[in-house]
């Protein structure tokens, strides 16, 4: 095996930076002087930023996100295990102003107006905008599991947006001692990230098996399968063969209240008691496109698949985990694909043009050891109803049983994707 | 050379095809969507997933070809270019192939890249011409290209019953490298 140093992505991004400059056909319909305003700054707000400027450099745009840096929630878990440093997936906004001229606005934007058209952000300055794109990721749902409110996740990390809850939660499994209990609670779908809670339960085990290996952890799951199954239980029998139990919400996995103070979990027939507790809680589109009126009673975003215009508000499109995307699932590759989509669909209505015909992809890598990789993929089309299905015959899992080699291998290329989603998104 | 006569008939007509239908996806819809992975524009900045702009559009078709039909083994991409329609393909491969081609920024050892360049010279350098840049139809450019991606086509070339389309000169000059050896090559293109 080749040993290649984990490089700097924001090195390499550059480099992709200086490409696009140099030999990227900007595909510019004129003059247009449309502005476009950007409520959030995740994979799909960055991204729907970057790709709106190389389909017509004269749009204006404007991106309001409220931090400096991005933490990528895609591969925190490797930093729960041990195995990254959290400072490998923070990457900072400036390059989407150098580069592509996209005005950054640091401020939490506090309204929507889609009557008037105007953003306001909580310095009290307005943005007007002739179209907006929100993509505000998830928020939780406070009120849906007893106990769980905002207070208790200093005892009860969700560790679900990466940053200081990811190092808490790393915090509290290097202080635990051998021998101890992790438990954590899956949610009910949909929500962020379908493979991530089992991915995380791989690398913390990852983690004790090394340093802590009488430890156990438990999984109480509110739902009674989950994405990539198969692969997972056989890399959990094939690494850490007693460490891991699932529980599915049909087996006493449903859970009914937590108590942080007594870091104890209550289920219709037991008390378990842990020593870490994850709990990812039940998730809603962001709470900007709540505010705004953006949601139905699903709690997420009804939109035009094609365009992602919302179907409550004209000239607001919603793009990633807050949008009801057809058969995407809501991950970070999704939402960047669909931010794409979104920026060819708003640069020709802004210049009068038809909308082009989408393509959509995603990829999920999850990390079972460093070294075992596994992948879901599906590239996906609109039907004729205009709702995005995936493209049959095509995509799917990672093969069972596959050699050690090919597990490698897929564990290179998730190294090799977080480099390049991110440098393609921020860079 | 007949099958590159053959193939290149293919080819012309898979571009005759295209139309201009009005719910065809455009090379730039298509291809944008390989980015999240690739890299923008194809310049990948992920060690083991290759760049893909520059790449000759006939060795692009060929390679998408072999995904989709089963006869290039993959860990993904034979799972993915399956979604693909012969004319979209042919219009991706256009897409990149006028990208600009971006090396590899990688740090390597010098004496590693002096031994690679030792084997290069012995086994693949008249094929693989000015140390693995040059590109030409169905030859991709190997210098510059990152190490790992390299490296994986090397190493699964060796496995039996693995599908790995290649000359037969190639599969001979291979055969009986270790991974030292395969290793030291990679390098020495990826330092290109």
């Amino acid at each position: 095996m080749l040993n290649m140093k984990r490089r700097n992505f924001i090195k390499a991004g550059g480099v992709v930076a200086a490409a696009s400059l140099a030999g990227f056909p900007f595909i510019s319909f004129g003059k247009s002087t449309g502005r476009v305003v950007i409520v959030g700054g995740g994979y799909g707000g960055a991204t729907a930023a970057k790709y709106l400027r190389l389909a017509d450099s004269n749009i204006k745009v404007t991106l309001i996100e409220p931090k400096t840096h991005y933490i990528s929630c895609p591969m925190s878990n490797e930093v729960l295990a041990g195995e990254r440093n959290i400072s490998s997936i923070t990457v900072s906004y400036q390059a989407l102003n150098t580069n592509y001229g996209i005005n950054l606005v640091h401020q939490m934007a506090t309204e929507i107006d889609p009557v008037q058209k105007n953003v306001r952000t909580a310095d009290g300055r307005n943005f007007p905008y002739d179209r907006l794109i929100v993509s505000p990721g998830v928020d939780f749902r406070w009120d849906a599991i007893a106990g769980y409110d905002e207070s208790a996740v200093a005892a009860m990390p969700h560790a679900w947006n990466a940053g200081n809850q990811t190092l808490l939660l790393r915090k509290q499994l290097v202080a635990m001692e051998d021998g101890g209990l992790v438990i954590i609670i899956a949610p009910p779908n949909p929500f962020k990230c379908p493979p991530g809670p089992y991915e995380r339960a791989s690398q913390i085990a990852h983690y004790l098996k090394q340093h802590k290996p009488k430890s156990k952890i438990l999984i109480l799951d509110q739902k009674d399968k989950f994405s990539k199954q198969g692969l997972f239980k056989q890399g959990w029998k094939q690494h850490y063969a007693g460490m891991i139990e699932w529980i599915p919400a049909s087996q006493d996995g449903k859970v009914l209240a937590v108590h942080p103070d007594k870091m104890m979990i209550e289920t219709d027939f037991e008390e378990h008691e842990g020593d870490v507790i994850n709990v990812i809680p039940p998730q809603k589109a962001g709470k900007i496109a709540q505010m705004a009126g953006l949601t139905d009673k699903t709690g997420w975003c009804p939109v035009d698949q094609k365009t992602f215009e919302s179907t409550i508000h004209k000239d607001v499109h919603i793009i990633g985990d807050a949008s009801i995307a057809g058969k995407m699932p809501k991950s970070g590759y999704a939402a960047s694909s669909q931010a794409k989509v979104c920026a060819a669909a708003v640069a020709a209505l802004i210049n009068g043009q038809t909308v082009a015909e989408p393509s959509y992809v995603n990829t999920c890598y999850s990390l079972i050891t460093p070294n075992h990789g596994v992948s879901v993929s599906a590239i996906y089309q609109l039907n004729d109803e205009g709702n995005i299905v995936s493209v049959k015959g095509a995509g799917g899992l990672s093969p069972m049983d596959a050699s050690a080699w090919e597990r490698e291998q897929e564990a290179n290329h998730a190294h090799s994707w977080i480099r390049n989603i991110l440098s393609d998104s921020f860079g | 050379m007949l099958r590159t006569i053959i193939f290149s008939s293919v080819l012309v007509s898979f571009l005759a095809i295209i139309s201009v239908n009005a719910t065809e996806r455009s090379a730039t819809t298509l291809s944008y969507a390989c980015a999240g992975c690739h890299g923008t524009a194809g310049v990948s900045a992920g060690t083991s997933i290759p760049s893909l702009a520059g790449l000759p559009s006939e060795y692009f078709i060929e390679a998408m070809q072999k995904f989709k039909n089963g006869k290039r083994g993959a860990t993904i991409m034979d799972r993915i270019a399956k979604a693909y329609s012969n004319e979209e393909i042919v219009a991706m491969a256009g897409f990149f192939e006028q990208q600009t081609w971006v090396a590899a920024s990688i740090e390597v050892d010098a004496e590693v890249v002096a031994q690679g360049q030792t084997i290069h010279e012995d086994k693949c350098a008249r094929c693989h011409l000015a140390a693995g840049k040059y590109t030409e139809y169905r030859l991709p450019r190997i210098g510059g290209q990152w190490a790992d991606y390299l490296y994986f086509y090397m190493k699964n070339a060796q496995i039996e019953g693995f599908k790995q389309p290649q000359p037969k000169l190639m599969k001979k000059s291979l055969e009986g490298l270790t991974e030292a050896e395969l290793t030291a090559l990679a390098q020495f293109y990826a330092a290109q």
